[in-house]
């Protein structure tokens, strides 16, 4: 029931990231740039996760690299939010 | 645990149809897209480590001199598959609510998609040359 669970979060999850996502980069901007940051992010990483999982089957392997994803995509949103979300509300 | 348990041969006696053509694509250029952004800014942090170091930075200078089109055109194909992926996923969140689940919707709802990708690389393209 709890894996159920949790299976039906990343799949609302990424659709409701998706539908934010269309008019966020259709409409891109400044002001918009940290919400377009944390959305594009998040649907990123539950779909490389989707995809890892349907194409790895050994669990230990799998879960391990769930981990370094986990840590490489929380470095990338970091580095990002610092260098475009801060240095362009500085800038403007 | 079955390890070397052979496959039966599917993938080359399978016929590809739109369906099936729009739907590992969808999942291509997603995956295409992710590794296109992770990577890009990767590089990125990369660089602003390291750009001090004279070596490194020749190295930079002289591919960004030599294969400028390869980043250029890797950031087009990044685009085309934004667009593709963007208006496919329109499709995928109808069918989630739930709208035009029947084959023959199904495929006119695909070449609908193509052609809105279309037009959202022609707009986008001219935009661009515009401003």
């Amino acid at each position: 029931m709890k894996a159920n669970r949790e299976t039906l979060a990343h799949w609302l999850l990424q659709r409701i990231t998706a539908a934010f996502l269309i008019p966020t980069i259709l409409l891109a901007n400044v002001s918009t740039l940290i919400l377009l940051n944390i959305l594009l992010f998040w649907h990123m990483h539950v779909g490389i996760e989707e995809i890892i999982a349907d194409y790895i089957h050994h669990e230990v392997t799998r879960n391990c690299i769930f981990l370094f994803l986990r840590v490489f995509v929380l470095i990338i949103i970091k580095y990002v939010f610092v260098f475009f979300v801060l240095v362009s509300s500085f800038i403007h | 645990m079955k390890i070397n348990r052979p496959l039966s041969p599917h993938i080359t006696i399978y016929k590809p149809q739109f369906t099936s053509t729009f739907s590992i694509f969808h999942r291509i250029c997603g995956a295409f897209l992710a590794t296109t952004v992770l990577f890009s800014i990767l590089f990125f942090k990369i660089c602003e480590l390291s750009l001090t170091f004279y070596h490194f930075y020749l190295f930079v200078f002289y591919f960004i001199c030599y294969f400028h089109w390869l980043i250029f055109s890797l950031f087009n194909l990044a685009f085309l598959a934004l667009c593709y992926h963007m208006s496919n996923g329109i499709r995928h969140l109808l069918w989630d609510l739930g709208h035009s689940l029947d084959l023959s919707k199904v495929y006119t709802s695909g070449t609908i998609m193509l052609f809105f990708a279309a037009c959202l690389v022609t707009l986008n393209i001219l935009r661009f040359s515009l401003s």
